[in-house]
């Protein structure tokens, strides 16, 4: 029983372990005012409720065109109000494109603490407050280390180093491609208990979840009430200029949660299932309805798929790209497959041909068409091949004079004697001496006398004539018999 | 309490009147709007938002279905909260099609006055605007996240009818 006790109470304790660590982390709020975001993004005079934008920016109700593609563009958006949050997240979401491989200038999100708009640093202020994340997209000094991200901390004495991409004053920074990626790059910046986090969603998916953390850094401070601002730059290159697009710009502010301090909802349970239930079931309505409407009108919903499929240019551009890539990898394994062939071919020619050299066989007459002709004779080689001819011409002459020879004594062994009458004469000859030898055998086998008899089958020639004998008075004795029976039947008569 | 609501009511409806240029919208207060359960049942804008892309008989729609219309149809980024821009946009959104009327009737470009005026109309607009998605969230928003979910959306207007 004790036992039991103690596992349940083991377990409370994990329970609350588990508890407590969620509840570490922190609690968000989204804060409107600091934010920006599409499809309502402008209101009717072209402004952006709670920003402001200025320079070559341009915004529309789906995003802000911070620079276009032009030569020497600047552009910014700054909060209007200032973040009194000590602990925040921000995160921005926005397309770098440019016809070019290379781009310039780049982008930069900021957290200072004044508004600064019309700056060197792309489109930004120099010698500001606070924080600079930058997307520096063309490599000024020639290191081949962009596009870059990097994070600067200033206090603003500090003076942005333009000719070495500001190498040795980042906080820390990565090499990342955000450039023409087929979905908006997403930067997450995290301000929390004096930690900076900044991810990087890099634009090939659309999962809102595929983060990769860039940098990380304790102990920064940061000032309070600062403002937010987005600011883009194109360089002087024609052919290297940039879309910069902010899609949005989504604040949130994190407040340290207080272990045990439940949130009351003021939403009983009962009516938050009643009300969840009902939104499903309108939901299900609502595509069942839009597929309906799909199936009756087929034109309309082309238009759609059509629009659609034009957001998908990029995937498929993606796919093309993947598929070229594996294409290019199959034709290198071919390649690859195809050089070690070909040396292990070379190896045997060249073990084959060593072993030739070593001992010369006939078949070395054939050997010159067979040297790949790619590898050109050399000299030892040329001897080798000389040396061996002479020895087949040799051995080929050695032949001639066998043949030759063999021929000689055939024609000597046929000539005289005329051939077959000579060998049946001595045959005859053989016969007749075989068969006076079997004739005097045949005389002198009489004086041998009776060859002997085996067992007693052979019948000697009294007893046959004992036989005889018995057989004829048997045969007188019967016909007796039957005359005296012949008599006495005839006397019955 | 009370008192600040009525008080915040009677000035959102001043400034709307000053706002809609002598005409008389009949559409009262904003906020009174989105606590009103018979704000939604403009079915022609519901309607409008659905063109070529569902067929809806909005007419025979219970007031519930109408409610989850209107709340689905702000919901721009479909993660089934209703953020403060969402909620912005769709009190400010008769404002924005009345405007957007405007501009298509004369094309003449606004002179500077007209756009400095105009500019001060949004700045006023958007401030009074401000105020009641503050409200809204200070009223509603029961787990102080800043969206408003669709429990908190209903619980809300089913609380004021």
């Amino acid at each position: 029983m004790a036992v039991g006790m103690d596992v349940v109470l083991a377990g409370c304790t994990l329970i609350f372990a588990v508890y407590s660590v969620t509840a570490e982390l922190p609690r968000k709020k989204f804060e409107y005012k600091l934010s920006l975001k599409g499809p309502h993004l402008i209101q009717s005079d072209g402004s952006i409720p709670f920003w402001t934008h200025g320079g070559n920016a341009i915004a529309s109700d789906q995003s802000i065109r911070v620079t276009p593609s032009l030569r020497s563009q600047k552009g910014w958006v700054w909060s209007k109000n200032t973040n009194p949050h000590e602990h925040w997240e921000v995160e921005a979401t926005f397309r770098i494109s440019g016809r070019g491989r290379v781009g310039a200038d780049g982008l930069a999100i900021w957290y200072t603490t004044q508004q600064g708009m019309d700056g060197p640093v792309f489109g930004g202020k120099d010698q500001w407050n606070g924080l600079g994340v930058f997307f520096d997209s063309f490599d000024n000094d020639g290191q081949h280390n962009n596009p870059y991200v990097m994070v600067m901390l200033n206090d603003g004495t500090k003076q942005y180093d333009h000719n070495s991409d500001g190498q040795h004053q980042q906080l820390g920074g990565c090499l990342r491609d955000f450039r023409n990626k087929p979905f908006p790059v997403k930067a997450k910046i995290e301000y929390y208990k004096n930690a900076l986090t900044l991810s990087i969603h890099n634009g090939m998916t659309n999962n809102k979840d595929d983060y990769e953390i860039c940098v990380r850094a304790e102990n920064v401070n940061l000032p309070r009430n600062g403002y937010f601002g987005v600011s883009a730059a194109t360089g002087g290159l024609a052919g290297a200029v940039d879309d910069h697009d902010l899609v949005s710009f989504i604040t949130h502010s994190m407040t340290v949660p207080v272990t045990g301090a439940q949130p009351e909802g003021k939403v009983s349970p009962e009516d938050k299932k009643k009300f969840e239930t009902e939104f499903d079931e309108y939901w299900e309505k609502l595509q069942k309805a839009q597929e309906e409407y799909k199936q009756q009108h087929p034109d309309k919903a082309r238009e759609m798929e059509e629009s659609q499929a034009y957001e998908g240019a990029y995937e498929r551009e993606l796919r093309m790209i993947f598929e070229g890539q594996n294409g290019i990898h199959r034709v290198m394994n071919e390649l690859h497959r195809k050089v070690d062939e070909l040396i292990g071919r070379q190896a045997s020619i060249e073990s084959q041909l060593s072993a030739r050299v070593g001992t010369p066989q006939y078949q070395q007459q054939g050997q010159p068409a067979q040297l790949p002709a790619s590898d050109g004779m050399r000299r030892h080689e040329v001897d080798s091949l000389l040396n061996s001819q002479r020895d087949v011409s040799n051995m080929i002459n050695d032949v001639k004079f066998l043949v030759s020879d063999i021929q000689k004594r055939s024609a000597q062994a046929q000539g005289p004697g005329g051939g077959d009458p000579f060998a049946s004469q001595q045959l005859l000859h053989q016969i007749r001496d075989n068969m006076n030898e079997l004739k005097t055998d045949l005389l002198s086998r009489p004086n041998q006398g009776c060859p002997p008899v085996q067992g007693g089958s052979c019948l000697t020639p009294a007893y046959f004539f004992i036989f005889m004998g018995a057989q004829l008075a048997m045969m007188i004795g019967y016909i007796v018999y039957r005359n005296s029976k012949e008599a006495a039947a005839k006397k019955f008569y | 309490m009370r008192v600040e609501r009525v008080a915040l009511v009677t000035t959102v409806l001043v400034l709307l009147l000053a706002r809609s240029h002598g005409e008389d919208t009949g559409t009262g207060n904003v906020a009174d709007q989105w606590h009103d359960p018979n704000y939604v049942h403009d079915v022609d804008h519901i309607q409008e938002h659905y063109e070529g892309k569902v067929e809806f008989n909005t007419s025979a729609m219970s007031p519930e279905e109408l409610e989850f219309h209107y709340f689905q149809q702000h919901d721009t980024d479909d993660n089934f909260m209703l953020d403060g821009l969402e909620i912005l946009a769709a009190i400010t959104e008769p404002n924005r099609h009345h405007h957007h009327g405007d501009k298509k009737e004369d094309e003449v470009p606004l002179t500077i006055e007209q756009q400095e005026k105009q500019k001060q109309e949004v700045e006023e607009n958007l401030k009074m605007m401000t105020d009641i998605v503050d409200k809204i969230f200070t009223d509603d928003d029961a787990d102080n996240d800043g969206y408003l979910s669709y429990a908190e959306y209903l619980a809300a207007r089913r609380k004021a009818s």
